[in-house]
């Protein structure tokens, strides 16, 4: 077995072992080692950035849309009160008309029947002043003679009165 | 070498290919030095050039860059915990040079530095000693109550106490033959079902079949004992930071 066999070689491999590892581990440690841990930490970095960000980003829209709904809620409260306010005038306005509009309709039919009622006596009174005259025509045609005015209206009077 | 009988386990020969001697030293670049710099150029490549210029919506080649370095520091952070981050740098390192030292070994004809007791063993002396120094660094001399297993009776500590320090003395073995007799077992078995297609003629395409099973087995073995002495390092170093 040449591994046992060749003891010959055996400083050679080692001070070639020594030589290549230590090349190695200069090489790793100066170049190799500091690219990856940079590269690696600038990932982690950029992540946990992103991150980051993205919460603050979160809290800022979880912030706006609370501000948003306490607005929504402030203006439907406000038109909820402006309707109110609107509907009460509302009412109170249309129950003074009506009250401004049944007071003069009732006046209106007062005056009316003030009126009817001065009608009719007039009309009344003319009727008899009419039945006066028919009377005293009817007894001229029918005796010929007139007769006093006033024995006529007693007459119509006497009639009326039954 | 050619018409020269190969066995199995010619794959593993060293072959110098500079010779280089330093005061008598034999420092000679071989085929396993030039599988450690392949190795080397490799993982920089993977890393250096998959990263680019760092996008932030990654890549394939860069999320595979990504996915090591974060495989890497999860391990470390699971078994040992935030302490280890300082350890991280060698710890992947040392995943990355033996992951990629088995996987370049897959390829047809490329040596497996891995293969070699020497490495492994070298690696895990290292790993060994800095985790001893580190414990007694950190815990002076109660580090040596580690050999004592917390609730055991006292009657019990001269049997218990010499198993302890045995254990704790094999772990650069048990760490560096695991490693070692892995890559050498699969890369032999290779090997010998690869003579047997040619043995066997027609009905070689039965050891062919076998061997490319064998080849995905061996490439889940190789990532597995990268892992593998990655996490017992990792375990070892939460040891000597903690005891128990």
């Amino acid at each position: 077995m040449p591994q046992l066999q060749q003891i010959d070689t055996f400083l050679s491999q080692v001070v070639w072992l020594v030589l290549a590892f230590v090349v190695l581990f200069v090489v790793l440690r100066t170049i190799a080692l500091p690219k990856i841990q940079a590269t690696l930490e600038a990932r982690r970095d950029r992540i946990e950035g992103d991150l980051d960000r993205a919460q603050t980003l979160r809290q800022e829209a979880e912030q706006v849309l609370a501000e948003y709904e306490a607005a929504m809620a402030e203006g439907r409260d406000r038109a909820q009160s402006v309707i109110r306010d609107a509907v009460e005038d509302g009412k109170a306005r249309a129950a003074k008309a009506h009250d401004a509009l049944a007071g003069r309709l009732a006046d209106d039919i007062r005056h009316a029947e003030a009126r009817i009622e001065t009608a009719r006596d007039e009309a009344v009174g003319n009727i008899r002043e009419v039945a006066v005259d028919v009377v005293q025509a009817a007894s001229q045609r029918l005796i010929g003679g007139r007769i006093a005015r006033k024995s006529a209206a007693d007459a119509v009077d006497a009639v009326a009165g039954r | 070498m050619a018409g020269e009988k190969q066995g199995p386990l010619d794959q593993f020969t060293i072959k110098p290919l500079v010779q280089i001697d330093i005061g008598g030293a034999d420092l000679s670049f071989t085929n396993s030095s030039l599988a450690m710099l392949i190795t080397v150029a490799s993982v920089s490549l993977f890393l250096v050039v998959g990263m680019g210029r760092g996008r932030l919506v990654p890549g394939r080649w860069q999320s595979m860059a990504e996915l090591s370095y974060e495989f890497v520091a999860g391990l470390l952070k699971e078994t040992v915990g935030n302490e280890g981050r300082r350890y991280f740098p060698w710890i992947f390192t040392l995943f990355m040079f033996i992951l990629f030292g088995n996987m370049l070994g897959m390829i047809p004809s490329a040596f497996t530095f891995t293969s070699h007791i020497v490495v492994t063993f070298a690696m895990a002396l290292v790993v060994f000693t800095f985790v001893t120094l580190l414990a007694i660094a950190k815990h002076r001399l109660h580090f040596f109550s580690f050999f004592v297993p917390p609730g055991a009776p006292k009657l019990m500590w001269p049997l218990l106490i010499p198993i302890e320090v045995i254990s704790y003395l094999s772990r650069p073995v048990s760490l560096s033959v695991r490693l070692f007799a892995n890559m050498l077992a699969g890369h032999t078995l290779l090997k010998v079902f690869a003579g047997f297609v040619v043995a066997l003629g027609a009905a070689g395409v039965v050891p062919l079949l076998f061997i490319v099973a064998l080849t995905g087995l061996e490439i889940l073995i190789a990532f597995l004992q990268a892992y593998v002495f990655t996490i017992l390092t990792c375990l070892y170093i939460n040891d000597a930071l903690h005891l128990h």
